[in-house]
């Protein structure tokens, strides 16, 4: 049994919950090596994807995705808002009109979504930012799908590798983004994107 | 005559731009966006893509922004339009100070929006 809309839902209305708790340290992290309104540009986008979920109660995993797109889009302001909304674009877009998700659809969901977001962020892995979580977790599913790993295992190790990847844009010197003009003092502060995508990879579940 | 379409961050630097274009290049058409929908800084999508779909109606647009968010904030606001109208929008990545002024002059000036892109590229700066 795949991921059904009804836990997609779910996963979305976790991600809300758990950027509102971390709304400050998102914000203290952004404070540091850039303008200091991560967490609370993230917290007002993943509201209205709250409230854009709730007047809309039948929805496909595609529809569930391009709703949770839209509210960032129009909500935010600052840049996470037109990248996740790029990264959920993206990815509805790769899932088509499938009922339910298993592991390989889950991987391409992101495969794409990823794709997007490099291109709309004109970026890459390695330039301290939200990419650097991204790309390994989404390799990581890609490669426990080509393998047959079930897809709870599969997310666990992904959510580990999320935690892994986001401590280590400490050691990264800014090249993409505000923190880019910090230079060598971006060093020894986590990527505000690197860890607002670790805490909505941590809310992924299969059932 | 092509119009000129600002998306800012700010709404006093949309006010600005305003001011300065309508000095250089009174009979110019420039709209500018600036500032979220909530009054706080940053970018607005809706406001860009309902002027970004009304104009397109009937006029070539060349877009200029403040900062990395803004640009893609146009960017989704052009992609989210008819492949139509997306064909006349071209979003330049040139200084927006020194591009706006440059593009209200060089419309005025009679160009279409691929003159004004070509004469706009010097101004370009890594958004």
């Amino acid at each position: 049994m795949g991921v059904t809309s009804e836990t997609i839902r779910g996963i979305l209305l976790d991600m809300a919950l758990i950027i509102e708790e971390n709304k400050q340290y998102l914000t203290d992290l952004d404070a540091a090596i850039g303008d200091g309104d991560h967490g609370h540009n993230m917290a007002r986008g993943f509201a209205a994807i709250k409230t854009k979920l709730g007047e809309n109660p039948e929805l496909t995993p595609e529809g569930l995705l391009k709703t949770a797109a839209m509210a960032p889009i129009s909500n935010v302001g600052g840049a996470s808002g037109p990248l996740y909304g790029t990264l959920f674009l993206k990815g509805a877009g790769a899932i088509g009109g499938k009922p339910e998700l298993e592991l390989a659809d889950l991987a391409a969901l992101l495969r794409e979504g990823v794709e997007g977001v490099k291109t709309r962020g004109r970026s890459d892995f390695g330039e301290k930012t939200m990419l650097d979580v991204l790309v390994p977790v989404q390799r990581s599913l890609e490669s426990d799908a080509a393998a047959g790993v079930s897809c709870g295992e599969a997310l666990a190790k992904a959510k580990k590798l999320a935690e892994e990847c986001a401590g280590k844009t400490r050691d990264i010197v800014a090249t993409k983004g505000r923190a880019s003009y910090l230079g060598e003092r971006s060093l020894g502060h986590i990527d505000p994107g690197a860890m607002s995508s670790c805490l909505l990879i941590s809310t992924l579940k299969e059932g | 005559m092509a119009a000129l379409v600002v998306v800012s961050h700010s709404p006093l630097i949309a006010e600005g731009i305003l001011q300065l274009t309508s000095e250089i290049a009174k009979e110019a058409k420039v709209y500018a966006v600036g500032g979220t929908k909530t009054g706080v800084l940053g970018s607005d999508f809706d406001a860009t893509l309902n002027i970004l779909n009304k104009l397109t109606e009937d006029t070539e647009v060349v877009v200029l922004t403040d900062l990395g968010s803004s640009r893609m904030t146009a960017q989704m606001a052009i992609e989210a339009l008819t492949p139509e109208k997306r064909e006349k929008i071209s979003l330049s990545d040139a200084a927006l100070v020194e591009g706006s002024i440059a593009a209200a002059a060089i419309i005025s000036a009679g160009f279409d929006i691929a003159g004004v892109m070509e004469q706009l590229e010097p101004l370009n700066l890594p958004k």
